[in-house]
């Protein structure tokens, strides 16, 4: 019987090699680690960081929501004679996921936009290569997560419910996580999918850190009774379902800087942001860059995220990207702090605890919101 | 009674087709190498990576744990129904179009290819659009976000699959068989099930899985028009190994999804062949003008369908992309050669993307071309096992989830002489194997439907078995081979979810320049994708029509 | 007067600005089988795919039994149609072939049985129901398609080059067969063909066709008596046409000329008496006899004869002059 059909024969056989490969609970080198463990690799030293060759080119990955102005990168050029190629992902988890997937091997050498909810899948997965930035000196120690330096706080903002002020009388915008679940708010509230959007995702870990993990999923079931819109990405999110892109939705999961780039993008026409921001709802993001393990330059490397962390970069950040940043040296711009404005006590999660309880928690959200 | 046969299918399997020694290996040998290099070697590597690591899920939760399990029914469910919708909706059209001349039947055909070829992304957005617009979000019919939607978006989709394909071939049948039909009393619509559809069996079936392939791991119309709800197998994997970075749960599905594919490929293949081949000297009717106002309204009432479904969004996206502040205008077009701080999104004025996809389009074809045409030449000619084991492998692509190709090609092809992770050419590598497929399901039954006494009459005239194969074979393969590179073009135009894993960012496609635009807020970035999406439709209106042009005048159009 | 069968008046059909047919009118008698008979291009065939329905002509009408028929469906016709390459039904058996058309009548499953046997039976095909067409040899794809398009009763049978693909011995055949049978059967029946032998055979009445035209219709014995035209006689086969003083264009039928082996006295001709001197040319063997091809002053001519004779040799061509038929041009 087998031999008259080789096809059935190896496709059989296929099928059973596959499945007994799934049984088994193999581990591969690198899982299993835990998040802030010392690592293996040694780190890059900072001295050797001065003696980057000229002339190399690096690469650095980013996530799509990654701006600076024009030229900016050119000054790094500049100043060392290393050029910089930059390499766009799709959203963050798509980086991460990538960075994970080639870890050891990666298709760049810097990268940049990792945030914390992200941070100990990479860490756990090896991605990064230590590198202690004198320019930490300026970075306030609440923001710089990982003891062993593997990656460099760049940028600090909040994800937070915003409101558009027109659709409420004085006084009756929501101010809390309770109000989103009053029948007054019913079918307003537009906000992101946490496996797809990193605010979504957020949002969804300030209800848990907000609720705890026995808490949350009645909330959520709240907000659904209560008519939520679940979008797939910030864009559809806030520029096509909200106020703010012609929707009918006025409220939102986005930034607590989004009121300044209304302000900003306005083009002048405006002088006070049309949306609002419900501070009890505010999560904490603080985005990181690192130099990626297995990097063919990881001294120029290290010399990029050094230039990352200096003014010409730092000062940039706020116009183009919408967070703070972490750089305490840094000048913000007078538009953007006069209307965007860090929490001060936003909610937050432990990064390894985001990251043992990632799944499970977005596969019973789905379970719970999504009916 | 001892005379000659009548030729209505012989067996003669070996001793058709080219004779070289070197052609025959070709033929085998570069789709094999093609497909072992650029897609089975990053298959089974991402698989192995995946499935070596610990995740959340094993396989026995596959089968047992609910939510699971709906998802591989609804995937399954909705595949299906789609296939059959687009089927109904498409066959009609088909016949029209292979039957019948009439004004603007050109562009007609071409523009069923458009949201064939236009990303998910556009097409998904203006079919939300005119949900909205035409009030079907809520009230009585809630279109948005609803399964149905998912169907709808689905037929949009692929329709043009069902037309060319399925018409190409019903313009090869042999029209007096349907006379005698007639004669005998059979009405028009006993002729179509009776004495058509039997005789269509290889290229229904060869569309119909192409069709199914493509709804079954269908992405972005899943999310966009299913709504968070809808789950479908791809969209699973999707999240759990970018976002969740489960890449062993998504490994174990791509597994699944892989190993379904196969068999329902399998299945595919084995219904093509069985139709024996056409009977006779076909004489192929040139189509004709419908004659009586009875025909002419037939004719209209089964073109309706398609064309208005393909039409309505195509129009919503050429109305948005003339919004601009203030009124309509071409601001958005005017916008695509510049780089202002808008746009920071993209590294190059969005206009360089039309450049660089009609660069990565062209040469994606050519190597759709050159290693379909061998597949398809190994697959008809060639022995029984190697042409069944190619025609299902090279099939497989189009089953296979984006994601796990993407992946694939980022850890496989990583070391020299491959690492081609960051090279242009990548792209249109990974295009052209989404499009090998079209050309030999294309190619394939043309090629059997060639009625040996053609090839006969050559030999017996004195044409040796290359020339047999240069003169009777090679002209209707090069016409199907046009008619696939007009799909297998149109297809790389509006590739987007393996580009989107390997694009280099200062050589975006259309597509992925239009996935920046549109992750950005401002409706002045959502005109000028809109922009860019006329400007794709239009290419691939152009690219259609030209084949069109350059394809040998005979009476057989495909 | 109603004809009791087919009529035909002022039927025009133009493709693409040449025409078709210009204005033809025909009638055929119920029971009657024509041939249509003419070059290609002639619009014979034509003709039959309006008669059909299958196309639509730019005037004219089709009556049957004083009905109009011009706007009616050909499924709705009840005429019969059999194609060149018999148009078999590739994905069906030889039975269901026949069965069709009576399954398109909502016969009975027992009175279909019955009436594929006898089909089968009618056309010696018997036993060979589930035969798949593709293992037919040409003469029983043949039998097949005619039973096929019998099995139904159509009121009008219309044959469109039927024995073109087989081969002489076969089609010669098959012609008397199938004559045979269709009388047999009762059925009205036109054919078209561009072999006069085969007209000749089936036919009560040739209807000659030139250029979208009716040139000549006859029976086959008239026609080949008295073409009238010349076009008519050569397609025929007539070979002697000649122009004779004091009559004009004239045809010197085969019947009407013979060799004498013995030459004319003197070696002149002797007109008052039909004799012409000849030179031998050449000849032809056909069926058991010779056709001589001989010089005289007339011209060339050509004339069956019983034995061999030496190539240049002179010879008496004798000429029935009561026999010889005027042709116009």
């Amino acid at each position: 019987m087998i031999v008259r059909r080789p096809l059935v024969a190896s496709l059989v056989l296929g099928v059973v090699a596959l499945a007994a490969t799934a049984c088994g609970d193999s581990s591969s080198s690198s899982a299993g680690a835990k998040c802030f463990d010392k690592p293996a690799t040694p780190a890059i030293a900072a001295d050797s960081v001065k003696n980057a060759t000229k002339g190399t080119s690096i690469t650095l990955v980013t996530h799509d929501s990654f701006a600076l102005s024009d030229g900016t990168l050119e000054k790094f050029t500049a100043q060392t004679g290393i050029e910089v190629k930059l390499l766009k992902s799709d959203d963050a988890g798509a980086m991460v996921s990538q960075a994970v997937i080639t870890s050891g091997k990666p298709t760049a050498d810097v990268m940049f936009g990792i945030d914390n909810t992200f941070l100990c899948k990479a860490l756990e997965a090896n991605v990064f290569q230590s590198y202690e930035s004198p320019a930490l000196a300026n970075v306030p120690k609440e923001l710089q997560l990982d003891p062993h330096y593997r990656v460099t706080p760049m940028d600090v903002g909040d994800v937070c419910v915003n409101y558009w002020k027109d659709s409420f009388a004085s006084g009756k915008a929501p101010a809390s996580f309770d109000d989103l679940t009053k029948p007054e708010f019913k079918d307003k509230f537009v906000t992101e999918h946490p496996d797809t959007s990193s605010p979504g995702f957020a949002f969804l870990l300030a209800t848990i850190a907000k609720y705890g993990d026995k808490g949350w999923e009645g909330y959520w079931r709240k907000l659904r009774d209560n008519d939520i819109a679940i979008a797939p990405g910030w864009t559809e999110a806030y520029s096509e379902q909200f106020k703010s892109g012609g929707g009918d939705k006025s409220i939102v999961t986005s930034y607590a800087s989004s009121p300044a780039a209304e302000v900003v993008f306005s083009e002048g026409k405006l002088t006070e942001p049309p949306t609002g921001v419900v501070n009890e709802t505010c999560f904490r993001q603080i985005e990181f860059a690192g130099v990626l393990r297995g990097s063919a330059h990881p001294e120029a490397a290290a010399a990029l995220v050094d230039f990352l962390l200096s003014e010409a970069v730092q000062g940039d950040i706020p116009l183009n990207m919408f967070v703070f940043p972490a750089s305490k040296s840094a000048t913000v711009p007078a538009e953007f702090s006069e209307h965007a404005k860090l929490v001060d006590k936003p909610l937050t999660l432990d990064p390894a605890t985001i990251e043992s309880n990632r799944i499970d928690w977005t596969e019973r959200w789905a379970k719970v919101a999504l009916r | 009674m001892g005379e000659g046969r009548a030729a209505l299918g012989t067996r003669g399997v070996m001793a058709r087709g080219p004779r070289s020694r070197v052609a025959r290996f070709a033929m085998v040998g570069v789709p094999l190498a093609f497909f072992a290099v650029f897609f089975a070697y990053p298959i089974a590597t991402i698989l192995d990576r995946g499935l070596g690591r610990r995740g959340r899920h094993n396989v026995v939760d596959l089968l047992t744990d609910g939510q699971l399990r709906s998802v591989l029914w609804f995937t399954l469910w909705q595949a299906l129904v789609s296939t059959l919708l687009t089927l109904a909706v498409g066959l009609p059209a088909a016949r029209a179009l292979a039957r019948y001349r009439f004004t603007g039947k050109a562009f007609v055909r071409a523009l069923v290819v458009v949201p064939f070829a236009l990303p998910t992304v556009v097409i998904g957005s203006a079919i939300n659009a005119l949900i909205d617009r035409f009030g079907l979000d809520d009230g009585p019919v809630r279109l948005y976000h609803t399964t149905w939607a998912i169907l709808l978006a689905h037929v949009i989709f692929n329709v043009a699959v069902i037309v060319r394909v399925v018409g190409g071939y019903w313009t090869l049948l042999d029209q007096r068989v349907d006379e005698s039909a007639q004669m005998l009393g059979a009405s028009n619509w006993r002729v179509f099930v009776e004495i058509d559809l039997p005789r269509l069996r290889p290229a229904i079936t060869a569309a119909c899985a192409i069709v199914f392939l493509f709804c079954f791991t269908s992405f972005g119309v899943i999310l966009l028009l299913g709504g968070p709800r809808q789950a479908t197998i791809e969209s699973e994997i999707w999240r759990y190994a970018v976002q969740r970075t489960d890449f062993h749960t998504a490994a174990l599905l791509s597994a699944f999804q892989l190993a379904a594919v196969i068999a329902m490929v399998a299945a595919a293949t084995l219904l093509e062949r069985r139709v024996g081949r056409l009977a006779g000297r076909s004489r192929v009717a040139a189509p004709r003008r419908p004659s009586t106002a009875r025909e002419r309204v037939g004719v209209a009432a089964a073109l309706a369908p398609t064309v208005a479904l393909v039409a309505l969004p195509l129009a919503s996206l050429v109305e948005r992309s003339l919004v601009v502040r203030g009124g309509h205008g071409f601001d958005n077009y005017r916008a695509l050669g510049s780089r202002d701080r808008a746009s920071s999104s993209l590294l190059v004025p969005p206009i360089e993307a039309v450049r660089n996809s009609l660069v990565t389009a062209v040469v994606a074809t050519l190597i759709g071309l050159v290693v379909g045409g061998l597949a398809a030449g190994a697959i008809v000619y060639g022995r029984r096992a190697v042409a069944r084991a190619l025609d299902i492998g090279l099939m497989l692509p189009l089953g296979t989830s984006a994601v796990t190709l993407g992946f694939g090609f980022l850890i496989a092809l990583d070391d020299p002489p491959l690492d081609l992770r960051t090279s242009w050419m990548l792209i249109p590598l990974a295009q052209a194997l989404v499009a090998i497929p079209f050309v030999v399901r294309i190619v394939v039954p043309a090629l059997r439907a060639i009625d040996d006494r053609l090839r006969d009459a050559a030999t017996v005239l004195g044409a040796s078995p290359q020339r047999v194969w240069r003169h009777v074979d090679w002209p209707v393969a090069a016409r199907a081979a046009s008619a696939a590179a007009a799909f297998a073009f149109a297809i790389s135009l509006g590739e987007f979810g393996a580009t989107s894993f390997l694009a280099r960012p200062d050589a975006p496609t259309i597509p992925i320049a239009m996935f920046r635009l549109l992750s950005q807020p401002g409706a002045a970035l959502r005109g000028m994708a809109m922009a860019l999406a006329v400007i794709l439709a239009a290419l691939v209106m152009l690219a259609t029509l030209v084949v069109e042009r350059i394809r040998p005048r005979s009476s057989v159009s495909l | 007067m109603t004809v009791q069968g087919l009529q035909v008046r002022g039927l025009s059909v133009s493709y693409d600005g040449t025409v078709a047919l210009d204005g033809v009118d025909l009638d055929v008698e119920g029971g009657e089988i024509i041939s249509l008979l003419g070059p290609s291009g002639c619009g014979k065939s034509t003709l039959l795919r309006a008669v059909a329905g299958l196309l639509r002509p730019d005037a004219g009408t089709v009556r049957w039994i004083g009905r109009d028929v011009t706007g009616t469906e050909p499924h709705a016709r009840g005429f019969g149609l059999m194609f060149q390459d018999h148009a078999l039904f590739p994905h069906r058996s030889v039975g269901e072939n026949i069965e069709f058309g009576l399954r398109m009548q909502h016969q009975s499953p027992e009175q279909r049985r019955r009436r594929v046997a006898e089909m089968l039976d009618l056309v010696g095909l018997d036993a060979m129901g589930d035969r798949a067409i593709g293992t037919l040899s040409g003469g029983e794809a043949q039998r097949v398609a005619l039973a096929r398009s019998l099995a139904p009763s159509p009121q009008l049978l219309m044959l469109d080059e039927p024995f073109g693909s087989l081969d002489r011995g076969l089609r010669e055949r098959l012609t008397t067969e199938v004559g045979e049978l269709l009388r047999r059967v009762g059925v009205t029946a036109v054919h078209v063909t561009h072999d006069q032998d085969e007209a000749f055979a089936i036919a009560d009445r040739v209807v000659v066709m030139r250029r979208g035209q009716i040139e000549r219709i006859d029976t086959p014995l008239d026609i080949w008596r008295d073409p009238h035209t010349e076009f008519v006689a050569r397609f025929l086969g007539h070979d002697n046409i000649v122009d004779l003083p004091g009559r004009g264009r004239t045809l010197i039928r085969s019947d009407a000329i013979r060799i004498d082996e013995s030459p004319p006295r003197d070696g002149v001709d002797d007109m008052s008496a039909g004799a012409l001197a000849a030179t031998v040319l050449a000849q032809r063997f056909h069926g058991g006899r010779y056709l001589t091809r001989v010089a005289t002053s007339l011209g060339e001519l050509v004339v069956d004869h019983a034995r061999a004779i030496d190539r240049g040799a002179v010879v008496s061509v004798i000429i029935d002059f009561g026999l010889l038929v005027p042709v116009s041009s």
